[in-house]
């Protein structure tokens, strides 16, 4: 397995369509954050990479593009303008990473990486080593890596009252309308909301659904994409060197999961569907949530 | 920082990143000339701005992010234009009430002052951008003018009609 952080990204990105990262692209350019620009170079320049292998004769001429810009651009009476005009628009405060990550952050961004959900699983060791490497892979998934956010230690009392019991059903109901095939999670810790509406996207080959959870200062959540009968999520094998995820099964499934100071993440997958779960909560948290997960 | 450090600056960044810029661009617009107006103009606001951009800890991440800004003005800029093309009534406009000039009051007759008023190479202007949806980056290639040249032709004709338009 190659060491390099940056060629396990890399090698990430690749297993991914064309298709799928022009919608990552767009899902980028759709979506109210900043974004992660270094992500999003390095996606383009995988997109740039096949492009030229696959149409060598469409390459961009860098020359020429340099040489109108200094013909048509860069001229003594274009000083001061631009043809579309930035108001509001401060340089230096420009792709600087948020301070206060927003609750919402994991739905917003599980969204713009709905194609990514699909090659997540299969290429979770490669992100392990990354994140191990220090390229945040991980920091494209779930935004909220902030010091404002404790690590709380939630009891693991169980809570039965009705305001969850509402949650569950809630939840269930919304699985059950996009036929999602594994039950939903029956078990939320004290104080679970949700932190809007529940998200489901639907295209030709896969349903996905975002639950965003809050619960007190902490936000978590769930996104589950389900292939229908004749499609199939890639057929992988995780390699068995990953170093920092634990394995971790439960009712027939084995989920691997992932901890550090400020967030945590589990991930299953089979031929049908992935789940992803991932927040600032604390991994026994997480596998409680995961065992609650029916057979 | 001396200008030829600047010019080196810059240009390895536009080297760097046309291709990826013209990637996003293009996946976001379908018009190629736009999509090169855009990421030109994106690099031209970054160069008026050049030491704050090289002080920047991320100068290619807010490179970037003055993309994103460029394309959803142009993007706004067309939406303004197509809302106004839909907007317009077939029938003739109501009469203009006791003007002082004899102002036109029906769409064939707009263009038809349009044509009076405007020269030649004015009106050959305004019918590219405003009827055929060229850009300025079109315009420049097609006369051998510069961009702003386009842009400030444009505007004269704007400043023009309105005086033999008020009502529009």
């Amino acid at each position: 397995m190659p060491m390099d952080g940056k060629t396990q990204t890399c090698g990430f990105l690749d297993q991914m369509s064309t298709e799928q990262l022009y919608d990552l692209i767009r899902a980028d350019f759709e979506s109210s954050e900043e974004g992660n620009a270094d992500l999003t170079i390095r996606i383009l320049e995988v997109i740039k990479d096949r492009e030229r292998k696959e149409h060598p004769e469409n390459s961009t001429d860098v020359k020429k593009a340099w040489d109108d810009f200094q013909k048509y651009f860069n001229t003594p009476d274009g000083t001061g303008r631009s043809l579309y005009p930035m108001e509001d628009f401060d340089l230096m405060t420009a792709d600087r990473k948020p301070k206060k990550p927003s609750k919402s952050a994991f739905g917003r961004l599980a969204k713009r990486l709905l194609p990514v959900a699909a090659v997540v699983a299969v290429a979770f060791s490669s992100m392990v080593a990354a994140q191990a490497f220090g390229f945040d892979v991980f920091g494209a998934l779930a935004r909220w890596t902030s010091e404002t956010f404790r690590f709380a230690t939630e009891t693991l009392e169980e809570t039965t009252n009705s305001e969850t019991e509402a949650l569950c059903q809630t939840v269930q109901e919304a699985f059950d309308r996009c036929g999602i095939t594994i039950p939903a999670p029956s078990w939320y810790p004290k104080g679970t909301v949700l932190d809007k509406d529940i998200d489901v996207v639907k295209n030709a080959e896969n349903t996905m659904i975002t639950c965003d959870f809050t619960c007190g200062d902490n936000c978590f959540g769930i996104l589950v994409q389900q292939y229908y009968e004749d499609d199939r999520v890639s057929d992988y094998t995780f390699e068995k060197d990953i170093t920092d995820a634990e394995e971790y099964p439960s009712n027939g499934r084995l989920f691997y999961v992932v901890s550090n100071l400020q967030e945590s993440y589990a991930i299953y997958s089979d031929d049908q569907i992935v789940i992803l779960i991932s927040g600032n909560l604390s991994s026994e948290t997480f596998k409680q949530i995961i065992d609650s997960i029916g057979a | 920082m001396l200008l030829s450090e600047q010019d080196a600056f810059f240009e390895k960044l536009y080297d760097d990143m046309f291709d990826n810029m013209k990637t996003y661009a293009r996946v976001q617009l379908h018009d190629p000339f736009g999509v090169e107006e855009v990421v030109q103009d994106a690099f031209y606001t970054a160069l008026q701005q050049l030491e704050k951009l090289r002080q920047h800890s991320n100068p290619k991440g807010c490179l970037m992010q003055i993309l994103k800004y460029k394309i959803k003005e142009y993007k706004r800029a067309h939406s303004r234009a197509l809302k106004f093309f839909l907007s317009l009534d077939d029938n003739p406009l109501p009469e203009a009430r006791a003007p002082s000039n004899d102002f036109p009051v029906s769409t064939s007759s707009i263009l038809k002052t349009i044509r009076e008023v405007l020269t030649t190479e004015e009106y050959y202007l305004f019918h590219r951008i405003i009827l055929n949806g060229a850009s300025h980056m079109e315009m420049s290639v097609e006369l051998g003018i510069t961009v702003w040249s386009s842009q400030k032709r444009l505007e004269r004709i704007r400043r023009k009609l309105k005086d033999v338009l008020p009502g529009h």
